[in-house]
């Protein structure tokens, strides 16, 4: 059996894994990069469940025993830092004892913490706060499972074709047997016998191109990275999930996030600074010193939540929960399947359930084996043991050296699965040059272009202070030292 | 009679120019600021403007005998300290080339700086172990921008060269006798079979103090034009033109006082956080705008001159960023506390390349204004 998927973010590449592991030739195409949606723009929460324990119990459950299973089958991409729901003076009492009880009830573990012990840990929270709780929240390095995902894929033969666009069904009769796609290279027909559609937020429109109507509401949220990780356990606030309630320590930052704003496209909207100082001053309710800070960008992630019954407007209220769809069943297109909603933290289960009804549907026994085989191990860039091997110092600010870009990489997105150039506080001013033009010489000025435009706007958001000043100097650098057209 | 007095906030190059054309009409100076200033973070030239006509869109209009007086100026002075500025021949704008191979408008141009008015063939030259070498990359933007053809070549690492070396450390190296010997022999084995005549540009890392030998000893070696291309921060040009700049004005009985300025009052007065206070017959606001820290961006956006407590502007858009600053030359108002380079708004130096011309009119503008308020 063949089986093409669309989309390579979490969801994509989580059912790919899952059906490569059932023995199905898989491929998955990408019409951008690698986690270029919504995957690569999310703030990094493994989460235990203790955020919609109350508002979302089904996701809540899920979620807490993906997190405990994603520690054994890929340790590497998960850091089991913990985390605390903090109650403060005034903050619903109600609230907490049904979150209390949804816990004991769901099984997901919490703790009573002392607040002076909370408060020894995380001097910089409110003095404010009445209660804490430990929760086994975590960490989920999304880049770094994305591209354990990628490799174990290819291991056992699969395919993930970025820049290639699924445009159109073949259909034979009812039923799909092969798809369209566009690369730079041309036009031509991938063989199938289904068609999975995880297209994240692109998902409606990709159903829309099959005649299909499927209700996804996509809903964007801004997050906010400071330099320095000045915390080491993500810090939630204990009451209903709302905006600017949740930090979270990721590599050598700290990111807060969100906010929730339904909006028609799929497209991540341009950040927007009134936002960003609304997100400021609700982080200060946990962070009273945030503005101290050092901000060093703000982005937008587009969240794919489905809507059954349609778009509704208030995008809280939609479930994280997630749906597969079988649209032979539901629409009489056979073979074409869509996955949709979720979160990051249950990618996994949400390939196994599709896989589940996938093979089903071709009255195929094959039971998913993606919960007990690991994901496989990272390869790590591998340490030089002489100094000099290591090449120039390319970035500063994450310590990026000529060994650690591949030649074979060629674009902004793909290096970041490998290192962190230009995510530190220089915002790829000094190093994006370097770096790029270390890769595809032709392509190398427009690469460079639209990694500035990218930065850029993310900086722009939170420019004030030092923010405003870096951006003065990346626009100086930009035009006067290297000449580039604004 | 004792000699007219100045303060001079900052010393970035507005702030440094300030203080000599101050000192030539015989104040004596004393110079406030907090820290090393801007000039080594640029490579040292003066750009004019983007088309011939520029200074028609300045909001200061100087005419072009005027304009033309004031790059002569410059030009001596800039000789004085031991830096010979190369003015273009023709009315054409003048470009050097970048570490990416863009072609940039440049106008005052050091003599080590690559300038040229016409795009024409060039021999690009790497070197291994150098982060801001990326001499493929560049060579290929340039074909594509000048049409022209690139040459390329690569310089192994030097000895004893280590991942730590960034461009000080490489021209510091090459600065010395053994560095400039392992230059001489390297390039001329690298530029073996690469036509003769093409003019050759390598990254502005040839020395510190004896970059001016070292570039004519290589161009008579290799019997074709050597030169530099400028790179990023901190730059080797803007380095050598502070070192040299400062030891003059130094030399002169130039005061540099260490120090954070709070306030700037109309006497005209500057108060230092530290609680010192300086008083002098005129006070020139060289204290940059938002890339040099005279202007500070609020949260709600605001574009502030924290020195005179005054909203010169709102960052509504990216570019405004560069344009803003006060409006007037005279910017309190009593004549004597005078905004000089990026203090004074209405350019827009990274989008019209008239950061030279910004500061040769504004820090001229503000010199006659002393002089008028003193007579």
């Amino acid at each position: 059996m063949r089986v093409v998927v669309i989309g390579a973010g979490a969801t994509g590449l989580g059912v790919a894994w899952d059906l490569v592991l059932r023995g199905i030739e898989t491929t998955v195409v990408e019409a951008q990069e690698i986690g270029s949606g919504t995957s690569g723009r999310f703030h990094g929460l493994l989460h235990s469940g203790g955020r919609y324990l109350v508002t979302d119990p089904s996701a809540a459950k899920e979620c807490y025993e993906e997190n405990m299973l994603l520690r054994e089958i890929a340790n590497e991409a998960v850091v089991a830092t913990g985390g605390y729901f903090v109650k403060k003076y005034g903050d619903d009492d109600a609230f907490e004892a049904r979150w209390l009880n949804q816990a004991a009830d769901l099984g997901v573990p919490v703790h009573a913490e002392k607040v002076g012990d909370l408060r020894a840990e995380l001097g910089m929270l409110t003095e404010s706060i009445q209660r804490s709780y430990w929760v086994p929240d975590g960490v989920l390095e999304g880049f770094k499972m994305l591209s354990m995902l990628v490799r174990a894929i290819q291991s056992r033969g699969s395919n993930v074709l970025e820049h290639t666009k699924a445009v159109k069904l073949r259909l034979a009769g009812e039923r799909v047997n092969g798809v369209e796609v566009q690369a730079p290279e041309g036009t031509r027909v991938l063989d199938c016998d289904a068609v999975v559609n995880t297209a994240g937020p692109w998902a409606g429109l990709v159903a829309r191109d099959w005649g299909l109507d499927v209700k996804v509401q996509p809903s964007y949220g801004l997050m906010l990275i400071f330099a320095n990780r000045r915390l080491d356990k993500v810090v939630n606030r204990l009451k209903s999930p709302s905006d600017g309630d949740i930090f979270v320590p990721h590599q050598e930052v700290v990111i807060l996030g969100t906010t929730d704003v339904a909006q028609p496209s799929p497209e991540a909207p341009e950040p927007r600074r009134s936002e960003a100082i609304r997100l400021m001053a609700l982080g200060s309710e946990l962070i009273p010193d945030l503005g101290s800070w050092r901000v060093l960008r703000g982005f937008n992630g587009v969240r794919p939540l489905y809507e059954p019954s349609g778009v509704t407007g208030d995008s809280r209220k939609v479930s994280r929960d997630f749906a597969v769809l079988d649209h032979g069943e539901r629409d009489g297109l056979a073979g074409a399947f869509s996955v949709l909603g979720g979160k990051w933290t249950t990618f996994r289960l949400m390939g196994e359930t599709l896989g589940d009804q996938l093979v089903a549907s071709f009255n195929v026994d094959s039971p998913s084996r993606s919960r007990e085989v690991p994901i496989g191990v990272e390869v790590k860039r591998p340490a030089p043991v002489v100094k000099d091997d290591r090449g120039a110092l390319l970035c500063e600010c994450e310590q990026v050296y000529e060994s650690d870009i591949k030649p074979t990489v060629s674009s902004p997105m793909q290096l970041r699965f490998g290192t962190w150039f230009s995510m530190g506080p220089c915002q790829g001013t000094f190093c994006a040059h370097r770096v790029l033009g270390r890769g595809d010489e032709d392509g190398f000025a427009d690469e460079l272009a639209t990694l500035r435009r990218e930065r850029e706007h993310g900086l722009t958001v939170v420019g004030w202070g030092a923010n405003a000043r870096l951006i003065a100097l990346e626009q100086s650098i930009s035009a006067q030292s290297l000449g580039e057209e604004r | 009679m004792s000699s007219k007095t100045a303060i001079v906030v900052g010393r970035g190059p507005a702030g440094m120019l300030s203080t000599s054309y101050l000192l030539q009409r015989g104040y004596q100076v004393t110079v406030l600021a907090e820290s090393d200033g801007s000039l080594g973070m640029w490579p040292g030239d003066f750009s004019f403007g983007r088309t011939t006509d520029a200074f028609q869109a300045f909001p200061i209009e100087l005419s072009s005998a005027e304009w033309s007086q004031a790059f002569g100026e410059l030009v001596a002075l800039y000789r004085s300290f031991g830096v010979t500025l190369v003015l273009p021949q023709a009315q054409d704008i003048p470009h050097t080339v970048t570490a990416i191979g863009n072609m940039r408008p440049t106008f005052a141009t050091p003599n080590w700086q690559y300038a040229s008015s016409e795009p024409e063939s060039l021999v690009f030259v790497g070197i291994d172990g150098l982060a801001d070498s990326i001499v493929g990359a560049q060579a290929a933007t340039y074909r594509r921008r000048s049409g022209c053809e690139a040459y390329e070549v690569s310089l192994s690492r030097p000895p004893g060269w280590d991942s730590s070396w960034g461009t000080i450390r490489f021209a510091a190296y090459l600065d010395g006798d053994a560095g400039a010997s392992w230059l001489a022999a390297t390039l001329r084995e690298a530029l073996r079979g690469v036509p003769s005549g093409i003019p050759v540009v390598l990254p502005q890392v040839i020395g510190l103090e004896h970059t001016e030998k070292l570039l004519t000893q290589l161009s008579e070696v290799g019997k074709r034009s050597v030169s530099e291309f400028p790179l990023l921060s901190p730059s080797i040009g803007g380095v050598r033109v502070r070192d040299r700049w400062e030891r003059l004005l130094r030399q002169q009985g130039v005061r540099f006082v260490s120090g954070r300025v709070r306030e700037v009052q109309p006497v005209p007065r500057a108060l230092l956080t530290d609680g010192r206070s300086f008083e002098a017959d005129c006070l020139l606001l060289a204290s940059g705008g938002v890339l040099g820290g005279g202007m500070q961006v609020t949260v709600d956006g605001a574009i502030v001159d924290e020195l005179v407590n005054r909203e010169v502007g709102r960052m509504d858009h990216l570019d405004a960023l560069d344009a803003h600053g006060h409006r007037e030359i005279d910017c309190l108002g009593g004549g004597r506390v005078l905004a000089v380079g990026r203090a004074m708004g209405g350019w827009n130096p990274n989008r019209d390349h008239n950061g030279g011309a910004m500061l040769l009119a504004t820090v001229r503008t503000a010199l006659g204004m002393c002089e008028e308020v003193d007579r």
